[in-house]
């Protein structure tokens, strides 16, 4: 027994000296109460949606049978997509998720672990885009990574190849993305 | 008197795993704890937003990217600033927002000397919202990544001019850092954040002589 008891401190330190985090989690358990499908409402020109928007979210299709991206024109879809102008010098996209109360007042989002009953906007901001002069690719992974976001995928915290890595990038979703995914919602 | 021996040893492994977990659990309560008492959480709801930002990749491409790096303090909270939010017509949604936030220039370290002293805007990426949630509290809207900068405490900030003294912090945080430890969301954020953790001790690295007297 008393040999065992030499290897209590270091276990305890061992665990004590483990990082906790909240941050950067690869996937959340919040998010949209269902995912198959899950509607986006485009709001730009034909050729920005058919070039850009509906190729990034079909990036998502086919990797879990729970998750399907549908272009749906209709106010009632959970997902406004919009191509936009920012202020912001070094901003490539954003994915706005709304958590509300029955009167439709909006409720913290920052634990990551609620529905989102009030549905979602998805921006990329043309701008920069253009500034950065960004291919074809590299702005469909950019509407890419923010459909991740509407699937509940976060900024993975592993350094492997990931489209929810931030940044100019010209890949689809990867091994890492699509296990994402699938433990999110399976397979 | 072998069977003894050997429950005694797997006694001991469930003592040992009980204190563990009891252990590691509260590390998790008191971190959480700690998270929800920091300066944002305790102050607002936060709408937490998912953004794709320019990601710099060490401190040099930040360095050559900025216009102006100065050592500053913001005047107020975000609260009593000027704030933008634009809307898109049809859908009344938020497809852009800002806060112009004055800092006073302590030090500039590169860019515009004259500066100086001086009193420059600086947009942030984060906004009160005009509506109040169901407990009359204000509502902060802002990417995940991005901490706003808090009354009182001194930053490192690498910044890319937008208008006439008017700044924009790069790359949302990559280019924020809190250096007199009073900003305690930053710190979380460094903490939870590997990439923003190596820039911002390459950057106190690189500037501690021009960081030192504002440190405390």
């Amino acid at each position: 027994m008393k040999k065992y008891l030499f290897f209590l401190p270091v276990l305890l330190l061992t665990v004590i000296l483990s990082p906790v985090t909240s941050h950067a989690a690869d996937t959340w358990s919040g998010g949209f109460s269902s995912v198959n499908p899950i509607y986006y409402n485009v709001h730009t020109n034909d050729t920005y949606k058919n070039n850009y928007i509906v190729p990034a979210a079909r990036n998502w299709n086919g990797i879990s049978s729970k998750v399907t991206l549908s272009n749906w024109q209709n106010s009632a879809a959970a997902i406004e997509v919009y191509a936009e102008t920012t202020s912001d010098p070094d901003l490539l996209g954003e994915f706005i998720p709304y958590y509300t109360d029955n009167f439709g007042r909006h409720r913290d989002t920052s634990c990551y672990c609620h529905t989102w009953n009030g549905g979602g906007d998805l921006i990329g901001y043309y701008d920069n885009m253009n500034k950065n002069n960004m291919t074809d690719s590299q702005i469909i992974s950019n509407y890419t990574h923010e459909f991740g976001h509407s699937l509940s995928l976060g900024h993975p915290s592993e350094s492997s190849a990931s489209v929810m890595h931030q940044g100019i990038q010209s890949i689809g979703p990867q091994s890492l993305d699509k296990s994402n995914l699938r433990k999110r919602w399976g397979y | 008197m072998k069977k003894i021996w050997y429950s005694k040893r797997v006694i001991f492994l469930v003592i040992v795993t009980v204190i563990m977990v009891l252990v590691f659990s509260f590390k998790t309560f008191s971190h959480n704890i700690t998270q929800n008492s920091g300066n944002l959480k305790s102050k607002y709801t936060v709408l937490n937003t998912h953004a794709n930002y320019i990601k710099y990749g060490n401190l040099d491409e930040l360095t050559a990217k900025a216009d102006l790096i100065v050592i500053a303090k913001p005047y107020t909270e975000i609260t009593n600033d000027k704030k933008y939010i634009k809307r898109f017509k049809d859908t009344n949604d938020i497809i852009d927002y800002h806060t112009i936030s004055p800092v006073q220039v302590l030090k500039v370290i590169k860019g515009d000397k004259q500066l100086g002293n001086a009193k420059v805007s600086i947009f942030q990426r984060a906004v009160i919202l005009d509506e109040k949630d169901e407990q009359g509290r204000n509502i902060l809207i802002k990417p995940e990544e991005y901490t706003v900068l808090k009354d009182g405490a001194t930053y490192l900030l690498f910044l890319a001019k937008i208008g006439d003294d008017q700044y924009s912090i790069l790359g949302l945080n990559q280019g924020k850092m809190n250096i007199d430890g009073q900003d305690k969301d930053e710190q979380d954020l460094a903490e939870g954040i590997k990439h923003y953790s190596e820039l911002k001790n390459s950057a106190l690295n690189k500037y501690k002589k021009e960081i030192q007297q504002y440190k405390n």
